[in-house]
């Protein structure tokens, strides 16, 4: 069970599904919620764009901070593309990564654009493990298509920070995946996930997902303020997405690889 | 100045880069003549990326550059004497104006081009001229030493197919140093570094000098339409693969040098210690040289390059093709006569990449004259292996470790590039970010290589760098 790991099953069990769900006053089956959650993209809109903002605090490291712009679209293909572009700090301003999701079981694609090497490079699947740009997010963590390899628990009510949720608990069934389970809880009023707990092999708590704040964007809820916490290493990473613009069209030209070094 | 205007001046969607480097070398060996002990420089970078409009882009960037150099106290035989040099340049840096309008992208301006797949030597990469005014590319060096130069760009792109146009209006030469450094490219042959050293001693200090612009850039191709050059590049990307073909229609940026037989004849006497033939033939040529006269001609070619690259992840592994074939190449033999021949340069690469903790990137490259010839730097074949390795330790924050090293597969020679980098933390997230770095340069090889000519130049360096 290595770290890369667990953050990429508790961002796929959370950023992804977290935006997807889809409200219902009957108990939904748990595939069909996962099933909906990976049909779209990271961010929860078919085509759109977000500036995030990514907060490392707490823990003996010194705090970090990534502000991003996100623009992702769903291919003619039928997978989502994102462009990540990286604004600040100066130590990755200008850097730019794309992610093509793949049909079935084929490894996504990923292109990582250095500023300081003026090249595109493309990076393995396997790296997908690796931090993204000194972020706590790997490459793993842009993707959401693991969280398909799992068994769910029966869908039950509850209520978690005063708000009606569903309970969901996932196993993975992939052994790569270094987790035991995932306990997820998902509002039923506006499907976002309210907050999902990640176990490690031993059954310990491993990383808690958190929901802060919410809000309607563009007539569909959204997360606007999110944490992921680290109970070894006391680190938490906050998530705040704003300047959600949905509307604007996007040209697929600026979701290939040579695209990535153009602004 | 411009790039800091914009950028204030557009409050939206405007990235602004500011970036201090300095830089001090020590010579570590000093076992050459006139060498350099001590060189430093500084680089103030400004520039910002502003979008005019959802479809236009405008990005500026400018670079104030000093540099300087203390000489040793010995010089070629004690003869010649030794002189310090300074100077201070101010240079456009990329500055292009984007417009896109649905699949279609144009591009135009100063601009860097990557083409090629591989990090460390790519045969593909042929569109910008390189800057060695401070020597090779340093093994491992993430900062390409690439000119912008005035280019158009067309682009049409879509989800599985890319087609690139560039044509670039002027010639633009690398930028090199003929005589005045450590890196100088008449040091290649002895006799040559030799002989203008005796130019400084017998005609006036610093006379070599003059003949820079004659040894850089003879006689270069009018700036004219016609005189342009020309590229194609079409790519596709599949899971897991991505493969790119393309065509240049350029010049050789390698001019064909054809040297005055009297100053051959020179260079060979000062090569052979014969004393009474230098004696009697340098009176005859000094003036020529004195007065920047015809005793190098040369042209630059064009030349037709044809090449292919591919790159397919693997498990964890990214592994990596390059070949380029061009019918007619300037290469140099022994003897310094220019030989234009078909050559052929290869690249083979693997990248991996372990967390955020590791990267690794390992590459073989060559390159195959089919005509028979022992050439200058090269031999009669050439082939090399080149890594470079960085490591952030988990317990040492902020801390990075590079290891680069480079070996020849077809002669003795070698070089070795260990660099320490440390970046303290920052009180708050949007402070100033420092680095300070280590390192040293060790290289060295047999006479007729690239490290072996310049294996006297073994160095250890310190590099500060300030960014916002």
């Amino acid at each position: 069970m290595t770290p890369s790991r667990i953050t990429r099953w508790v961002t796929c069990a959370t950023l992804l599904l977290a935006l997807a769900a889809p409200a219902s006053a009957e108990t939904p089956d748990a595939a069909t919620l996962v099933a909906t959650a990976t049909t779209r993209n990271g961010f929860g809109f078919e085509q759109g764009s977000a500036r995030v903002r990514l907060s490392m605090i707490g823990g003996d490291q010194a705090p970090k901070e990534r502000v991003l712009r996100a623009r992702t679209l769903r291919s003619g293909s039928g997978g989502a593309r994102t462009v990540l572009r990286f604004l600040s700090p100066s130590e990755v301003q200008g850097a730019a990564f794309l992610l093509i999701e793949q049909p079935g079981d084929a490894p996504d694609d990923m292109h990582l654009y250095l500023p300081a090497l003026k090249r595109t490079r493309r990076i393995a699947g396997s790296q997908k493990d690796g931090s993204f740009m000194g972020t706590d997010f790997t490459y793993a963590d842009l993707e959401y298509r693991d969280i398909k390899a799992a068994a769910y628990s029966p869908v039950t009510e509850a209520t978690l920070d005063a708000a009606p949720c569903w309970r969901v608990e996932a196993r993975p069934t992939t052994a790569a995946a270094g987790v035991s389970r995932v306990v997820l809880h998902i509002r039923r009023d506006n499907g976002l996930i309210q907050r999902s707990e990640l176990y490690g092999a031993d059954d310990r708590l491993v990383k808690r997902y958190t929901l802060r704040a919410h809000a309607l964007v563009e007539g569909r809820p959204s997360p606007t303020e999110a944490e992921m916490h680290t109970v070894e290493s006391g680190r938490t990473t906050r998530l705040t997405i704003d300047e959600v613009d949905t509307r604007t069209p996007l040209e697929p030209a600026d979701f290939t690889p040579e695209s990535l070094s153009r602004g | 100045m411009m790039a800091l205007l914009i950028a204030l001046a557009a409050p939206a969607e405007t990235q602004a880069v500011a970036r201090f480097d300095a830089a001090l070398e020590a010579d570590l060996a000093h076992d050459a003549p006139d060498e350099d002990l001590l060189a430093g420089s500084t680089r103030l970078t400004l520039g910002a990326e502003t979008r005019l409009s959802p479809a236009t882009h405008l990005h500026l960037e400018g670079t104030l550059r000093t540099s300087g150099r203390t000489p040793s106290p010995g010089t070629w035989r004690g003869l010649a004497p030794a002189r310090g040099r300074a100077e201070a340049t101010a240079e456009l840096g990329e500055a292009w104006l984007s417009h896109r309008r649905g699949p279609l992208r144009l591009e135009v301006g100063q601009l860097i081009v990557r083409w090629g797949v591989m990090d460390l030597q790519s045969p593909n990469d042929l569109l910008n001229p390189s800057d060695f005014r401070d020597g090779p590319p340093r093994p491992g060096a993430a900062d390409p030493p690439t000119r912008p130069i005035p280019m158009v760009r067309m682009s049409h792109l879509s989800e599985n197919l890319s087609v690139e146009l560039v044509w670039q209006p002027f010639f633009a030469p690398h930028l090199g140093s003929a005589t005045d450094s450590d890196w100088a490219a008449t040091r290649l042959e002895p006799s040559l570094a030799g002989a203008l050293t005796l130019t400084d001693l017998l005609v006036a200090p610093a006379a070599s000098e003059s003949l820079q612009p004659v040894l850089l850039t003879p006689d270069p191709p009018e700036a004219w339409p016609s005189n342009g050059s020309a590229a194609a590049r079409v790519g596709t990307s599949g899971a897991g693969f991505d493969l790119h073909a393309q065509v240049c229609w350029a010049w050789d940026r390698t001019p064909t040098l054809r040297v005055d037989p009297e100053l051959t004849a020179l260079l060979v006497a000062a090569r052979e210690d014969d004393l009474a033939t230098l004696l009697r033939l340098y009176p005859r040529v000094a003036p020529r040289l004195a007065d920047g006269g015809r005793v190098v001609e040369a042209r630059h070619e064009r030349t037709l390059s044809a090449g292919v690259d591919a790159a397919w992840a693997v498990d964890a592994y990214v592994l990596k093709a390059e070949v380029a074939f061009t019918p007619a190449r300037t290469l140099y033999d022994a003897a310094l006569q220019p030989v234009r021949t078909p050559t052929v340069a290869w690249a083979l690469g693997a990248d991996w990449l372990d967390d955020e903790a590791l990267s690794v990137t390992l590459e073989l490259s060559g390159l195959a004259p089919t005509q028979e010839a022992t050439y200058l730097l090269f031999g009669r074949r050439w082939a090399q292996a080149a890594g470079v390795a960085q490591w952030r330790p988990a317990q040492l924050e902020g801390v990075e470790l590079t290891l680069a090293a480079q070996h020849a597969l077809t002669a003795r020679a070698w070089a070795l590039a260990p660099t320490v980098a440390w970046s303290p933390p920052r009180a708050q997230v949007d402070a100033l970010r420092h680095t300070f770095a280590a390192g040293l340069l060790i290289l060295d090889g047999e006479a007729g290589t690239l490290m072996g000519a310049f294996g006297h130049n073994d160095a250890a360096h310190l590099r500060y760098t300030l960014s916002l």
